[in-house]
């Protein structure tokens, strides 16, 4: 294999030799069978809970009462060196120290990850909800006013109890659901504490007529919410009813949980300003987080509804986001044409032509707004 | 070199492909690369069993990406990217009690040349634990999967002046920590 580059600091030999060294450090890795279990998880289109339940075991090593040993960050899992987009990802920096097996935390300090995911409004509280996607239930989310109170019982509470304001999303749980929170303030080395209870439906197991997809969305629903409401990616300690319980709408939740992994739980394309209901005026700005085929953002402005008259798109004005295959910020205007008439559009934007498809429904949000002069 | 399997080179050519569906490339790329990435993976994390996890969560999400991908070679470089990051991930939720080397190999007939070669293994693989993250990803992705600078700095989302720096660190780091091992000619 000819040598592509002038390789800084080793000899040809000494490479030679590397090569020789790594090719025998492993040799005696011979991975079981692991078709099977790919093809179980590829076949069907359900989104396995093993990455959060894998993270979550981890944490039984140390005893229940000493969580705090647990590193759990935020986890992309995607293609680029990005971190996680979630509006905790910025107290990343912070946990890092806890990781002792990688001596980078000290000595090889990151270039600073772009995040650029600000709360549009002062004392926001975040909240997920779940939507549907081409990939199956999904979340996104939304701010909510903060009503002046503990943004964690607010952020909890709204996702389990208060309807969204894009009416293209959800809460999963059942009417009535209540949540009480708590959290010790350890930063990423804590624990948020969230005692779950409905008195009409019991929410041990999974309810007839919802999904176990839909089930482990909304768990990692108030996992996602309560960790960007505390800024940390503490785990979550569910409770039921006030006691232990080892399921919740038939999730295994006896342990700490950790958030899944962001590439097969959030909907990877959300757009978050203008909100729901906006109004807007020629040359509004949008902003969102996404993850784009080549980092090309698509978009239209359409008359009406989501099915409606194009007015205006990334055709006259393309748009990339900031990195191609994660979470990634972008930003655009939309210059309407002129003449176009004061009224009600549907903002959409995705991530891919979707009139190139081949079934496969691509991401995407949408947001009614109100175009005045 | 005795398994090329995951290298550039083995990809099948253009063409051969063209009627793959998802479910057919998770099979082809799998027979083709499932091991070395794998042994890839062992590199980073040290364990042989999350390093199995890492790279079935990566197919998996090839799969999902499949419809993008099209091409084995784009197929193959989305896989060695995402075991890397996915790797890395676990390295941080790895719990303090860290997990040990993969297993040491019974007692048997002829002990004392597995004994060598298993400290020669555990050596390097203490080499790399011990470099700093970067610094292993770059050493594993040039060395051990023969890529370019610049597809490293592609795959680890870096310059190719980053990538340099962090080559050469890790060259002195290993030199020291490694020592004769880097000299000797393997039997």
């Amino acid at each position: 294999m000819s040598n592509p580059y002038e390789p800084s600091g080793f000899r040809h030999d000494e490479e030679q030799r590397l090569r020789d060294l790594l090719d025998d450090a492993t040799s005696d890795v011979e991975p079981g069978d692991g078709l099977d279990a790919i093809q179980t998880r590829t076949k069907v289109r359900t989104m396995s809970g093993r990455p959060w339940l894998v993270a979550a075991t981890a944490a039984v090593v140390t005893t229940a009462a000493t969580v705090a040993a647990v590193a759990v960050l935020g986890d992309n899992g995607g293609p680029t060196a990005t971190d996680d987009p979630g509006p905790a990802a910025s107290t990343t920096s912070a946990a890092e120290p806890t990781v002792t097996d990688d001596a980078s935390a000290s000595t090889d300090p990151e270039p600073s990850t772009p995040e650029a995911d600000p709360v549009p409004v002062e004392g926001a509280v975040p909240v997920y909800y779940v939507g549907e996607t081409g990939q199956g239930p999904r979340l996104y989310r939304e701010f909510h006013p903060g009503t002046g109170g503990d943004p964690l019982t607010q952020a909890v509470a709204d996702a389990v109890g208060r309807a969204p304001d894009d009416p293209d999303y959800r809460t999963p749980w059942p009417a009535g659901t209540q949540a009480a929170t708590s959290f010790d303030g350890a930063g990423a080395d804590g624990q948020i504490d969230i005692d779950v209870t409905s008195p009409g439906t019991p929410l041990h197991d999974r309810p007839a007529g919802m999904s176990q997809a839909e089930a482990e969305m909304a768990v990692q629903q108030l996992v996602y919410t309560a960790q960007a409401a505390v800024q940390a990616t503490a785990p979550v300690q569910f409770r039921l009813d006030g006691g232990r319980t080892d399921q919740l709408l038939g999730v295994p939740v006896s342990e700490p949980l950790a958030r899944a992994d962001a590439a097969s739980t959030l909907a990877q394309v959300w757009i978050i300003t203008p909100g729901e209901g906006a109004e807007v005026r020629d040359g509004f700005e949008v902003t969102g987080l996404g993850s784009f085929f080549e980092a090309n953002v698509a978009w239209e402005l359409r008359e009406g509804g989501a099915d409606g008259r194009v007015v205006a798109s990334n055709a006259d004005r393309p748009v990339t986001a900031q990195e191609c295959c994660t979470m990634a910020p972008y930003s655009f205007t939309v210059d309407v044409p002129d003449g176009t008439a004061p009224g009600d559009y549907t903002l959409v934007v995705h991530d891919e032509d979707m009139s190139g498809g081949e079934g496969f429904a691509p991401f995407r949000d949408t947001k009614r707004v109100t175009l005045i002069r | 070199m005795t398994d090329a399997s995951a290298r550039p080179s083995s990809t099948p050519s253009a063409g051969q492909h063209q009627q793959w569906d998802a479910d057919v490339a998770v099979e082809e790329l799998y027979a083709a690369h499932y091991r070395r990435l794998v042994r890839l993976s062992v590199l980073l994390v040290r364990d042989v069993e999350t390093a199995e996890e890492v790279v079935q969560d990566s197919f998996v999400a090839m799969h999902g990406r499949w419809h993008r991908l099209r091409e084995p070679d784009k197929a193959l470089a989305y896989l060695r990217q995402t075991v890397v990051n996915r790797s890395r991930s676990v390295l941080r939720r790895r719990v303090v009690a860290a997990r040990h080397v993969p297993e040491v190999l019974p007692e048997a007939p002829g002990a004392d040349e597995t004994a060598v070669t298993d400290e020669r293994r555990t050596r390097v693989l203490d080499a790399l634990a011990a470099l700093p993250r970067r610094q292993r990803e770059v050493i594993v992705l040039r060395y051990y999967l023969d890529l370019s600078e610049t597809q490293i700095a592609e795959a680890l989302g870096i310059s190719n002046g980053a990538v340099k720096s962090h080559a050469s660190r890790a060259a002195d780091a290993l030199r020291t920590s490694l020592g004769p091992l880097l000299l000797e000619d393997m039997s």
